[in-house]
């Protein structure tokens, strides 16, 4: 489409303007600011699409502020094979006028009009990439959105060697990928209903093993009834042998039993027979016990006898052995109290003379006690006298304190000294004085003096307050000592010092006295001391005989008499004890002796009475039956026993060749087999029945039915699943295949639409320029240049808007064959410096040779060098 | 087991040799197979076929008062299973209340006399009418005076030995006494077999020339068959079709036995029929010639059609093809493609695409998927789909345009 003029009436702020476009190459329209160029492109739309009739607002806004007229615009433009004039007027007066020039002369009014501009433009123009190409003012840089622009795309196909793809072609991609949609997801996943499908058939197949399970157990149960049919028979059968075998197991069991009766007769009498035996085999042995047994007892009597007789010397004997012992005992007896009396003598002896030495000893001591308490009374009161060291050392240095003081005193007295320059007499203080000429007199004032040379002078000498201080502090002083003396009892300090001299002797005597106490009382008191003597005393008087029968006096002497007297005692009680010792076994033998006569005497009292016992019963015995009836008896009891003993075994041994717990056992084991062989018949029926009444129960199931139907049901839900996915596969491969196809083709658009832009961009870049483009949207990724490369987004303002701007010019230039689309330019290239706009201006200039460019601008100078380029000027 | 008071047992019948043999007339008929389904039947088709096998039934009725038969005997296979749902044997046994003659039902493989045979299931005996007999025993049965029906049961899925043989072996001659044998199971001179319950052709026949039966029922093979030279032993075939590989299904035999003569009429009662259509695509016939063929078919409802499709296609035909066979699914008992024997090839040709107008890249993607198509791949198939699906999407969009 190319547009060759353009008139607005009451547009805006144009009243009246018309503008013609060169119908190739580039038109320049320049005009200062607000004087109407952008309405230029803007009518262009409002005439195309907007119709008469519309109260749109963006109409609306384009009616002049200060005038109530109507907007009116009038292109003339051409398009494909028309050339036509249409104008449009809006709000007021509307109008719609269309007048076809080419191919043959058509006029339009109305809405007529307008849809036959519709139609023509859809024909001929693709509006959409029309708009696309565009800059309007203030669009800054942005890359035209050249995708689905189906001119450019067909101009592409060309360009790539191919037939175009049109909107038919697009519209088709859409239904394959609405039906591929219907079976896969977004992602290419599987739908839902597929997993859906196969659990059914998977809860099918189950059903399906559930019902042959069911139907398997049956036929396993028809199978297992005819088994068990078999079996049951042949157990029937087996049973009736056994019960047969034992009927003739019993009866020979009952013929044994009579045999082994017989034994037992036999037995009963044998038993009876034996115990009659034994019987008389009893009573003789208890006749031969009885003989053996009274002569035994004779023989114990007669040895007792002689047992008896042979006691009587023996205690004869034993009775001399006492007496001779008695005796001994009381000699060693007498011999023993000797020897004592002689040793208690001595003794005594002995202890007077200790007391004879201790009662001297203790006088002595009793002496020193009394001395020593004198002495301690006699230094008592001295050592009470109150002038210990302590008491002394303070007397002493009050004293001292006394003398200083008077000492200071005296020194501190005005001295007050008269020279008698002639013999004189004088009177101081009330004293009469003699002075020759040429002495003096000294004196100390002591508070005041009084010094008259009658007749003379009268001199008064008064002392100060001095004085009265040194001599308050020697009255203290005084005080003190006094105190002191006094307490201590003394008038000085020398009756002081001689005072603690005295207590001094005084103390030292009372501690030497004190020790000399205790040495000589030791643990007692004097009176104790005292009351020892008085005891001693007592004691020696009663002694006095003793001492005098002992006649020596001298103390070893009597100890060695004593000790000797002792040793005499203790000879005397060893052979008393060995006399008693004697007595003791003499008394025991005896004692011995008469216990054993006594005990065989008893013995043979018993003796005597068993014998004579025995000898009764015998003759009892004997009397009811002799010897030799019991021998007799005897012999034909045993006989009869050995009799029925042989008969006996004979029986038994009959018995048992006859084997009679053998046919017992054999009867037991086919009793039992018979057992086993019913209770295998009750198992076998119980299982019968229980196969037979599982059969009942599920007979009717009409599992094989019902296992048909699953089947069925599981092969149709398999056939529509494998359907499912043949369809399903179709759809994938044909949408994939013109997805990748499509994408193809895409790409195959780049190579030339890339051509374009590199070879207008070398214009402003220089020959290394190149582009990369969006496989999949056709825009600009990243420019090369010098061998660097650079994102579109990071390249500079003024190099992104000279790309956008010659992409879209690259786009006009591809479709410009077909008839193309006019590129209108409102305010473009804002940011690029003078040395990029005269580039871009060749840019311009070489693009304008195949397609219609439309400038709208308000700085001429920016496109002055455009070459060839038809100006318009707006004032 | 039912009673059998219509007919009675007395044994071995004793006939003076001066009686007559009388003219028997009956209906053979076997392998009813009532409670059978068919996997490729939709619910709504199975239905209609479960019930054609008891208008069966009905039909033998019309049969048996319009040719005045004595009896039926149905040679074993009764029921499909032992395991029928309790409807299926009311129905059945309602059914055989209607013929007005003695029914004699013979167990056999399918639903053989064992622990948990049908015919003694509390439905069964409860339901069981006074005209149907069960032949649970090798024993002769009286139908009437010189007639005398002998069944060889399967007590068994597995029998051991030939039963006809061995029912045959216990029966003497006897001139006054028209028997018919009612056997079930496989002869050796069909089938070689080595199951030793195959009934031995041989003794078969020796049974007919000793004169101790004069007619073998037979059941088991579903198509009719004269079985043998006697002209006396025969497979009935199932009365209503089961399967495509069945020859000759879908009879009642009339059985007429007087003197020495015997004879057997098939009569078609079967209402389904089984279609096996061998079609191949050439030039001049493409798709529209086998919807005019398929057109053509009888009682569609109650045809099971199996496609055999031959030739080459193109995508257009292929598309049209799939058309029709859709709609043919909605008409027909049953419609499947016979996928193992079938050769028919799709080629895309370049007629298919010229009129769809396409450029551009969806041109390619035609290019590219027809080469698919086209190769030995197992993709040629999804490839020839995608075509067809593209194919449609482009009268769609005409259609939306």
């Amino acid at each position: 489409m190319r547009i060759l003029k353009i008139v607005l009436r009451n547009y805006r702020g144009v009243s009246q303007r018309t503008v013609e476009f060169a119908p190739h190459g580039v038109t320049i329209v320049e005009g200062p600011n607000e004087i109407g160029k952008s309405s230029i492109a803007e009518a262009i739309d409002r005439v195309i699409e907007d119709m008469d009739s519309t109260s749109r607002q963006r109409v609306l806004a384009v009616k002049p502020v200060d005038q109530d007229v109507g907007p009116e615009v009038m292109i003339e433009a051409e398009a494909g094979q028309y050339a036509f004039r249409y104008r449009k007027r809006f709000l007021r007066d509307r109008v719609t006028e269309l007048e076809i020039l080419r191919p043959r002369a058509e006029h339009q009014t109305g809405r007529t009009a307008h849809e036959r501009v519709q139609a023509i433009l859809s024909e001929t123009v693709d509006m959409a990439l029309w708009k696309a190409l565009r800059i309007q003012q203030g669009d800054g840089v942005g890359q035209a959105a050249l995708v689905d622009q189906t001119s450019l795309s067909a101009a592409l196909d060309r360009s790539a060697g191919e037939s175009p793809a049109g909107d038919e072609e697009v519209t088709l991609f859409d239904l394959a990928r609405a039906e591929y949609l219907q079976y896969w997801t977004e992602t290419g996943r599987r739908k839902q209903a597929v997993a859906e499908m196969e659990r059914a058939i998977e809860r099918a197949t189950q059903g399906i093993a559930r019902i042959e399970e069911a139907i398997r157990a049956i036929e396993d149960d028809v199978e297992a009834s005819v088994r068990l049919e078999v079996e049951a028979r042949g157990l029937v059968e087996r049973g009736a042998e056994q019960r047969s075998r034992l009927g003739q197991y019993q009866d020979r069991v009952q013929v044994l039993a009579k045999l082994e009766a017989g034994v037992e007769t036999i037995q009963a009498r044998f038993d009876s027979a034996q115990l009659a035996a034994n019987e008389a085999r009893r009573v003789d042995k208890a006749r031969q016990d009885a003989i053996s047994a009274m002569a035994a007892a004779k023989s114990v009597r007669e040895s007792l006898d002689a047992a008896a007789q042979a006691d009587g010397p023996q205690l004869e004997i034993a009775k001399a052995r006492v007496s001779a012992a008695d005796l001994a005992v009381a000699d060693s007896r007498a011999a023993r109290e000797a020897a004592k009396t002689l040793v208690d003598e001595r003794q005594s002896h002995l202890s007077h003379l200790r007391d004879v030495a201790d009662l001297a000893s203790m006088l002595e001591r009793k002496d020193r006690v009394k001395v020593a308490i004198a002495a301690l009374q006699d230094a008592s009161a001295d050592a009470a006298i109150p002038v210990d060291g302590t008491v002394l050392e303070s007397i002493r240095v009050h004293h001292r304190t006394v003398e200083l003081a008077r000492a200071r005193l005296e020194a501190t007295r005005p001295l007050v000294g008269v020279e008698a320059l002639t013999d004189l007499v004088g009177v101081v203080d009330g004293l009469e004085i003699r002075l020759a000429a040429g002495s003096r007199l000294e004196r100390r004032v002591d508070q005041s003096l009084e010094l008259t040379v009658p007749g003379t002078v009268s001199l008064s000498v008064v002392v100060g307050a001095t004085g009265d201080l040194s001599s308050t502090q020697l009255e203290a002083a005084e005080g003190q000592l006094e105190d002191l003396l006094r307490a201590a009892g003394a008038a000085d300090l020398v009756e002081a010092e001689r005072l603690h001299k005295s207590r001094e002797d005084a103390v030292r005597t009372v501690t030497e006295q004190r020790r000399v106490l205790r040495e000589n009382l030791r643990d007692l008191t004097p009176d104790a001391l005292e009351e020892r003597i008085a005891a001693l005393r007592g004691r020696m008087k009663l002694t006095k005989a003793t001492r005098a029968a002992a006649g020596r006096d001298n103390e070893e002497d009597v100890r060695r008499s004593t000790e000797e007297a002792q040793r005499a005692l203790d000879a005397a009680e060893l052979s008393a004890r060995a006399a008693e010792q004697e007595r003791e076994a003499a008394h025991t033998r005896l004692a011995e002796i008469e216990v054993s006569r006594s005990e065989r005497n008893a013995e043979l009292r018993l003796a005597a009475e068993e014998l004579e016992r025995r000898e009764t019963a015998l003759a009892e015995e004997r009397a009811a039956a002799s010897d030799e009836s019991v021998a007799k008896s005897q012999g034909t009891a045993e006989r009869a026993e050995d009799g029925l003993r042989a008969e006996l075994e004979g029986a038994r041994a009959e018995l048992a060749r006859e084997g009679p717990d053998q046919a017992r056992e054999t009867l037991a084991n086919a009793s039992q087999a018979l057992a086993r062989v019913d209770a295998e018949i009750r198992q076998v029926q119980d299982e019968l029945l229980q196969v037979t009444t599982r059969l009942r129960d599920h007979g009717e199931d009409g599992l094989a039915e019902d296992l048909q139907e699953a089947v069925a049901a599981r092969d149709t839900a398999e056939l529509d699943l494998r359907r499912y996915q043949a369809h399903a596969a179709a759809r994938k491969l044909l949408y994939e295949t013109l997805r990748s196809e499509r994408e193809a083709a895409r790409r195959s658009y780049v190579a030339p639409l890339r051509r374009e832009i590199e070879n207008l961009g070398k214009i402003v870049f220089g020959t290394d320029f190149a582009v990369e483009l969006d496989d999949l949207n056709l825009s600009v990724v990243s420019r090369t240049l010098h061998g660097r490369t650079i994102p579109y987004k990071s390249l500079s303002i003024g190099a992104q808007e000279q790309i956008a701007l010659i992409s879209r010019l690259a786009c006009a230039t591809i479709v410009a064959p077909d008839g193309g689309v006019p590129v209108i330019l409102d305010d473009a290239l804002g940011n690029s410096d003078p040395q990029r706009l005269e580039s871009m201006g060749a840019v311009l200039a070489v693009a304008g040779r195949q397609s219609q460019i439309i400038v709208l601008t308000c700085q001429p100078d920016r496109y002055e060098h455009v070459g060839g380029a038809q100006i318009v000027r707006l004032s | 087991m039912p009673d059998r008071a219509p007919v009675g047992i007395t044994g071995v019948r004793s006939a003076g040799k001066d009686e007559e043999v009388p003219t028997v007339r009956f209906i053979h008929t076997a392998d009813l197979q009532l409670g059978m389904t068919r996997r490729f039947l939709d619910d709504d088709a199975q239905a209609r076929y479960a019930q054609a096998r008891i208008d069966g039934l009905t039909a033998m009725g019309r049969i048996v008062t319009a040719e005045r038969a004595e009896f039926v005997v149905v040679a074993g296979d009764v029921f499909e299973t032992n395991r029928v749902r309790p409807r299926t044997v009311g129905r059945a046994l309602e059914a055989m209340a209607s013929i007005p003659v003695p029914v004699f039902l013979l167990p056999g493989n399918h639903d053989p006399l064992d622990a948990a045979t049908v015919y003694r299931s509390p439905t069964f005996v409860r339901s069981v009418p006074p005209n149907v007999v069960v032949l649970d025993r090798p024993d002769p049965v009286d139908v009437r005076d010189g007639v005398q029906v002998v069944g060889a049961p399967w007590t068994t899925k597995r029998p051991l030995h030939d039963l006809v043989s061995a029912a045959c072996d216990v029966l003497v001659a006897d001139p006054a006494c028209v028997r018919i044998l009612v056997g079930h199971g496989a002869v050796d001179n069909i089938r070689e077999f080595h199951d030793p319950a195959t009934i031995r052709l041989a003794t078969a026949e020796a049974a007919i020339a000793d004169g101790k039966v004069q007619y073998i029922a037979l059941g088991d093979r579903h198509s009719t068959t004269r079985v043998g030279e006697t002209g006396r032993i025969w497979y009935a075939g199932a009365p209503e079709p089961t399967a495509h590989d069945e020859t000759d299904a879908g009879n009642v035999l009339l059985v007429e036995l007087e003197d020495s003569a015997c004879t057997v009429t098939p009569r078609p009662i079967g209402s389904w029929r089984f279609v096996a259509e061998t079609f191949e695509f050439e030039e001049e016939s493409g798709p529209e010639t086998l919807l005019e063929r398929l057109d053509r078919l009888p009682a569609k409802d109650r045809s099971i059609v199996r496609l055999t499709l031959l030739g080459v296609l193109s995508l257009t035909q292929y598309t049209r093809l799939q058309e029709i066979i859709e709609a043919a699914r909605e008409v027909f008992g049953s419609i499947e493609e016979w996928e193992p024997s079938s050769r028919l090839l799709v080629r895309p040709k370049d007629d298919d695409f010229a009129d769809l107008g396409l450029s551009g890249f969806a041109k390619n993607a035609v290019v590219r998927l027809r080469a698919e198509a086209a190769s030995n791949t197992p993709g040629a198939e999804i490839a020839r789909d995608a075509l067809s699906l593209l194919v449609r999407l482009v009268d769609l969009r005409a259609v939306g345009a």
